[in-house]
């Protein structure tokens, strides 16, 4: 997360690892996109960046806060970018390491029960992030606002 | 001439689902789906017209229930949700392949 002032139009939440809070973050994302100007297919773009978030952060919720009874929470930061007509989504939580080696494509072809949710944030997203910075997880999703769909 | 007329009635269940299918929601789905399967129903049909958001925990419902009706060589078929951004999910995800899909309940009951 940034550690430097944040930009002005910059929106910011911090939430409890629940699911049920989930749509809190996808109500803000709509409504953060709902400000920015030229976007095509808008309510693509707010259903499909929705979605992303949604499976970053029930990633976040089942996996990397599993062991804590207690439970975490979820910075997230919202920026639009104007001169690249872009959104820019950031999370960061306390919980354990998030594995990237362990993510396989889901298999299209048969269907299958898990790996859809990851699969789905990057087809969603322009591009998706993930580093381990200070013993915290940090993801930085990116979707750009005035591009055909 | 001896006519034997035998009548079968075949039940089907239709699941109508609304708003949110999400991994917040779909435990309750589960439940309700794993007791029609125990009382012994192998026709399903979900009915997602009106749903406005879904979700990789309703894909995997989704799919957690194609498996077992597979295997008690039942049927399952998918009506399509009106809204679009979420019919483009279900061909992202080929679950268009997947599944028998249809635009409406009567038309999913007819292909059946």
């Amino acid at each position: 997360m940034r550690e430097d002032s944040l930009p002005q139009n910059a929106v910011q939440l911090d939430i409890p690892a629940s699911l049920k809070y989930l749509h809190v973050l996808g109500s803000c994302l709509a409504s953060t996109i709902a400000c920015a100007q030229n976007v095509i297919d808008p309510e693509i773009v707010i259903y499909n960046a929705q979605l992303a978030l949604h499976e970053v952060c029930a990633n976040i919720m089942l996996h990397a806060y599993a062991h804590s009874p207690e439970g975490g929470r979820i910075q997230a930061l919202f920026v639009l970018n104007p001169l690249s007509n872009s959104l820019v989504i950031e999370l960061l939580d306390s919980g354990q390491p998030f594995d990237e080696g362990s993510v396989k494509e889901p298999d299209l072809a048969q269907g299958q029960v898990h790996g859809y949710g990851l699969f789905l944030a990057r087809h969603l997203m322009d591009s998706v992030q993930y580093q381990r910075q200070h013993n915290q997880n940090f993801w930085c999703l990116t979707k750009h606002l005035t591009k055909h769909l | 001439m001896d006519v034997h007329v035998q009548e079968y009635i075949v039940k089907h269940i239709v699941v109508s689902l609304t708003g949110r299918v999400d991994a917040f929601s779909v435990p309750d789905l589960q439940v309700q789906l794993d007791a029609y399967l125990k009382d012994g129903s192998k026709h399903f049909i979900l009915d997602l017209t009106l749903v406005q958001f879904l979700d990789s925990a309703g894909m995997a419902v989704m799919v957690t229930l194609l498996k077992r009706i597979k295997q008690i060589k039942g049927t399952m078929s998918l009506v399509m949700p009106k809204e679009e951004a979420t019919r483009r999910i279900l061909r992202l995800t080929h679950f268009d392949q997947i599944f028998n899909v249809a635009d409406s309940i009567e038309a999913a009951m007819s292909s059946l």
